[in-house]
């Protein structure tokens, strides 16, 4: 179980925020859209994976993502990222 | 000019504890939305905080701040910025204070205008807005054809018999080639360059079907990247002509505290899209009791004229395109009626039209310089203004 946390800022979303779970071991990847900031639990089992967090900023506004959870190896280069230019994208390499 | 240093000298000395007002954060990112703006439109509504000094070189000089009922929401909960509070917030960010205090030509306090100003409509808000399904799906296919071109560096990083921390540098610059790709921009770190340069020589689906509002085929992932970025920039560009229709109430005391004057005024701003012109239309009607003896008079006041941007700070992309560009030189060239409505004084005339022209200098990152130039057409009598107007976080 992972917990995804996005907080949008200084505005709404331009358009909905893409979540990609990729399982890098075999073909049982995850998508999903939210248009607003969220808070999810997702169940995911054991295996090593990428996870991928993309949209776009409002005018001048900012993303905060945050990855928690039970993980063998925690989540890479950071569990908690920010995206401040126009389009973001921010990328999570954790196993479970 | 000790005149000038001492107004300047007081305007960055209340500044500094200004800047506090918010935290960093959030006055990172209302810096750069104000610099895209014309210093006429902050003039009639600013979106942030705005201390300006009026006529500090004539008789009667005024020092000025502006502020919204969402900034000072903003520093008491900084939470209402995040998207699920902010769009509950339309009146807060509409609704601006203004406060003004009066000086006579030897800096004594001669009294205090107190007002708000809200925004009727203001079709510029760019906070709120909501790309089309088109913009969507264009996003939708680049951000696709990038994470298949993620996946393939991804399974060849995990493979790699190398320590923790070369693979977290190594994820660290594969996410940021996926973004600096999406945003169309350069990087200098050599590991995400050969990423990015990785990802972008690959051959896509979404991205090779890709047909441009020219009705051009997209052939590459860059080429898609690149059209996605000019049509944010031109919908935000386009977004700066929309019409803003502000109302607008102060009353006014002397130096007792005696409330002597009062107005309300209409003003409306609208753009003309593609250019760098500004309608501007302004009507107001005004109170006033000030004289020695009791003499009530009532003014009303309408101005219509175009406000010019020539001066734009120089971009990486073409002028209209670039929403980045500051506006650093205006002029506003405008025709002027004033009309006193009851008990005009003996040598004042009913009507007055007058043709004038503002000049508005920027001379800092936040800092402008207005110069109003009035020409009393009746009288050919021509008359001078300057003023200091800095907007700041």
């Amino acid at each position: 179980m992972i917990i995804i946390d996005v907080q949008v800022n200084g505005g709404v979303l331009p358009i909905p925020i893409k979540v990609f779970i990729d399982n890098i071991d075999n073909s049982d990847d995850f998508r999903f859209t939210r248009t607003t900031s969220f808070n999810e639990h997702v169940a995911l089992a054991k295996g090593r994976y990428m996870l991928t967090i993309s949209g776009m900023n409002p005018d001048e506004g900012h993303t905060i993502m945050k990855i928690t959870g039970d993980f063998s190896e925690k989540p890479t280069p950071a569990a908690e990222q920010r995206g401040d230019k126009r389009f973001f994208s921010k990328l999570f390499y954790f196993e479970i | 000019m000790k005149k000038i240093t001492l107004l300047l000298a007081v305007l960055f000395v209340t500044h500094l504890p200004a800047q506090n007002l918010l935290d960093d954060a959030t006055s990172d990112v209302i810096t750069v939305a104000e610099n895209s703006k014309s210093g006429n439109y902050k003039d009639v509504l600013a979106s942030v905080f705005q201390l300006a000094a009026r006529n500090f070189v004539g008789e009667d000089k005024s020092l000025e701040f502006n502020t919204t009922l969402f900034a000072l929401k903003l520093k008491a909960n900084p939470e209402i910025n995040r998207d699920v509070f902010f769009v509950n917030e339309t009146f807060s960010r509409n609704l601006q204070m203004n406060f003004k205090a009066y000086f006579n030509d030897e800096y004594r306090y001669m009294g205090f205008t107190g007002g708000i100003t809200y925004a009727l409509y203001n079709g510029r808000d760019s906070k709120i807005v909501k790309m089309n399904d088109a913009f969507v799906n264009i996003f939708n296919q680049i951000d696709a054809d990038l994470n298949t071109a993620q996946q393939a560096i991804g399974s060849t990083i995990v493979r790699e018999n190398i320590s923790k921390a070369e693979r977290t540098i190594k994820w660290a610059a594969l996410s940021n080639a996926k973004e600096a790709i999406l945003n169309n921009i350069t990087v200098t770190d050599s590991l995400t360059n050969a990423y990015k340069s990785t990802m972008l020589a690959g051959t896509y689906n979404n991205t090779q079907n890709l047909v441009n509002s020219g009705g051009a085929q997209v052939t590459t992932l860059q080429g898609a990247s690149l059209y996605l970025n000019e049509a944010a920039d031109l919908f935000y560009e386009e977004l700066k002509s929309a019409p803003l229709l502000t109302f607008a109430v102060d009353g006014t005391s002397n130096e007792d505290g005696k409330f002597n004057r009062a107005s309300a005024a209409l003003i409306y701003l609208q753009g003309v899209k593609k250019s760098d012109f500004e309608i501007d239309i302004r009507t107001k009607f005004s109170y006033s009791d000030t004289l020695q003896v009791s003499m009530p008079r009532k003014l009303f006041e309408a101005e219509a004229g175009i406000n010019f941007i020539l001066g734009r700070r120089s971009g990486a992309l073409s002028v209209m395109k670039d929403t980045t560009r500051k506006s650093f030189f205006e002029i506003k060239s405008y025709m002027e009626y004033k009309t006193v409505i009851n008990n005009r004084l003996t040598d004042e005339e009913e009507h007055n039209f007058s043709a004038n022209a503002d000049l508005r200098l920027r001379i800092a990152e936040d800092l402008w310089i207005p110069l109003t130039i009035k020409y009393d057409i009746e009288n050919a009598n021509v008359f001078g203004f300057l003023n200091i107007s800095y907007n700041f976080e």
